[in-house]
């Protein structure tokens, strides 16, 4: 297995909303993204583009993998209570009359995260998204591997996000923690196996604390390696 | 480390089983029909494309999508001959959950995607699952998430695949919303003409297909027959639109080109593509492009046929149950036609079966799988 190295990463924590949505609109710079960006989405974007920016000059952003994990999966709006007992037909006019938007329900497509970053980022290199919690990353090193080894991408970004609080809200309903690491292949100082950051799983975590444990980790990792070269 | 194709299942508009499927295919039956299973009001489209035995009304809390799954691993594991007890079985799945228009207070989820992956990965007996949501990729994607899985050594077998029903009422009207289903005045099983100049959108289905990957050395170790080797994998992202197919096609070309550089064949070796082939107006120009420019002068030469014109769209499943058919493809010496396809577009100008089956006599056979967000899968499988 090939080693890594966390050149970037980045976390991000709830919020309101649409508290983010001048900073995702600021990293959106010329494409029209934000429309289909919300209170779940919002901080995935912005930890992803963040954590992409430590990188982005030494990388072409075509070759880059992009491999998003969460548990969040929406439902759908609740019904009112005037619906209660409705027939087919009321409830089928309630969902679907003047004021329904198609947009929320491409909101609402667990992947919709994973495609605005990568519209976003013009990344075009393998990806995937995974809907869990921590145990979902295992899989996810396997293909960031192959892909930075075997595949020929430059960087890859794993972004984690759940939502702050009901798993099943709407995605404006709610907000999300998002914690984003950009990887680059690396046989140099500070690389690491893609193995040894599965070994930083816990048991049954978020996918989210255990990437932002990853950032924090790296954090340190980097500080330390910069004390030693001060030292020297 | 080959990993090979021992099992395979599926249930679709064309049949319950993968026998009865591929005997519908390649007699060129279509399993589009008008609909029944909810009322549909005004809605422009009429037509679907159910699983036999259930085109009518579906219980509020009865999960299709489970339903198909365990169907189509148990034809799987039962075609694959696994035995009972194996204890080093991945589940790699691609769902979209399960949903109908809301009521009672409740939030219309019939089965959401982790439900369904934990109800089937209790059904496979699999020690882990991944639960994989690509969209109408998700299906190839989940195959090819379960190829890298065996090839690193987390599991000797996985089952791979995909199941979906959203030929419910709330997914149904939001697909006719998004204007993406054919809305066209025709008999119901000549909505889906992928490649034609009156296409004018997909047919929605529903279904299940899974297949049994081992590693080759598993494999032979309990003398199972390998009906293929899955030899390439591919995937790549538009990074254009999340519905929108990206008019340089640079994503669908990069998926067929990797799957075809892992397998390490050239281009005029592929007898055969699955296409994605929708049945809509730009993913079919769009393929069209990719495969042109994936396969270069050989593009001429190549069979490509979409059995979504026979058995509809059925989404996250697609991918795996074409992977299945295309297995079936290699084994027969058979390409299924594409239907409907009488007045191609001028844009769609590669050999894509109409009509009627063909015989094949290729070693190699892809299968492509692209997704709303902009995902693309291709898969190349070999004889053994």
């Amino acid at each position: 297995m090939t080693g890594v190295v966390i050149a970037g990463g980045h976390v991000v924590r709830g919020g309101g909303p649409y508290d983010l949505q001048a900073e995702a609109r600021r990293l959106a710079k010329d494409r029209k993204v934000v429309r289909l960006l919300d209170g779940v989405s919002n901080p995935p974007f912005v930890a992803a583009l963040t954590a992409f920016a430590s990188i982005e000059d030494e990388v072409n952003r075509d070759e880059v993998a992009l491999f998003t994990v969460s548990s969040w999966e929406p439902w759908l709006p609740e019904a009112p209570a005037e619906l209660v007992d409705a027939d087919h037909h009321t409830r089928y006019k309630y969902c679907f009359g003047e004021a329904h938007q198609p947009t929320a329900w491409l909101r609402g497509l667990a992947n919709n995260t994973l495609c605005q970053i990568a519209i976003a980022g013009r990344f075009r290199a393998a990806n995937l998204h995974v809907v869990g919690r921590a145990a979902a990353l295992g899989p996810v090193l396997e293909l960031v591997s192959h892909a930075l080894t075997m595949e020929g991408a430059a960087a890859a970004l794993i972004v984690a996000f759940d939502p702050a609080g009901d798993a099943h809200a709407l995605p404006d309903e709610t907000t999300s923690n998002a914690a984003a690491v950009a990887l680059l292949p690396s046989n140099g100082p500070g690389a690491r196996s893609v193995s040894a950051l599965a070994g930083i799983i816990g048991g049954d975590a978020g996918a989210f604390d255990v990437v932002a444990a990853w950032v924090r980790h790296a954090a340190i990792t980097t500080a330390s390696m910069r004390d030693q070269r001060v030292r020297t | 480390m080959r990993i090979v194709v021992t099992g395979c299942g599926a249930v679709t508009s064309c049949g319950a089983s993968l026998d009865d499927t591929w005997a519908s295919l390649v007699a060129g039956r279509s399993g589009v029909r008008a609909l029944e299973r909810f009322p549909l009001y005004d809605a422009t489209t009429r037509c679907g494309a159910p699983v036999p035995g259930f085109e009518g009304p579906v219980a509020d809390a009865e999960s299709l999508a489970v339903t198909f799954g365990t169907m189509a691993i148990r034809e799987a594991v039962r075609d694959a001959g696994l035995p009972e007890g194996c204890d080093d079985i991945l589940l790699s799945i691609s769902n979209h959950g399960e949903r109908r228009l809301p009521s009672n207070n409740d939030r219309g989820v019939v089965a959401d995607v982790q439900t369904v992956t934990e109800r089937l990965r209790a059904e496979a007996g699999a020690k882990a699952s991944v639960a994989i949501y690509g969209a109408c990729a998700g299906g190839g994607l989940a195959i090819g998430a379960a190829f890298r899985m065996l090839q690193a050594g987390r599991a000797s077998v996985a089952i791979a695949g995909g199941t979906d029903c959203l030929l419910r009422d709330f997914d149904f009207f939001q697909f006719c919303q998004l204007y993406a289903m054919s809305a066209r005045e025709c008999p119901p099983e000549e909505s889906s003409c992928p490649f034609d100049a009156k296409r004018d959108g997909f047919v929605l289905s529903e279904g299940a297909g899974f297949v049994v990957l081992e590693t080759e050395d598993h494999a032979e170790r309990r003398d199972a027959r390998a009906r293929a080797v899955v030899a390439g994998f591919g995937s790549s992202q538009n990074a254009y639109h999340i519905v929108a197919s990206p008019p340089d096609a640079i994503g669908p070309t990069r998926a067929m080109r990797a799957a075809l550089g892992e397998a390490g064949i050239a281009p005029s070796q592929v007898g055969y593509i699955n296409a994605h082939g929708t049945s809509t107006r730009d993913n079919d120009w769009c393929e069209t492009l990719a495969i042109r420019a994936a396969l270069g002068p050989a593009a001429q030469g190549v069979l490509v046929s979409s059995t979504k014109s026979m058995m509809g769209h059925p989404m996250a499943a697609a991918g795996a149950i074409e992977t299945a058919v295309a297995v079936s493809v290699l084994e027969h010496g058979l390409a299924p036609p594409t239907i409907n396809l009488t007045d191609p577009d001028p844009r769609c100008d590669l050999n894509y079966v109409p009509g009627a089956a063909c015989r094949v006599d290729t070693r190699h056979v892809m299968t492509n799988s692209f997704g709303f967000g902009g995902h693309n899968s291709s898969l190349v499988l070999t004889v053994p």
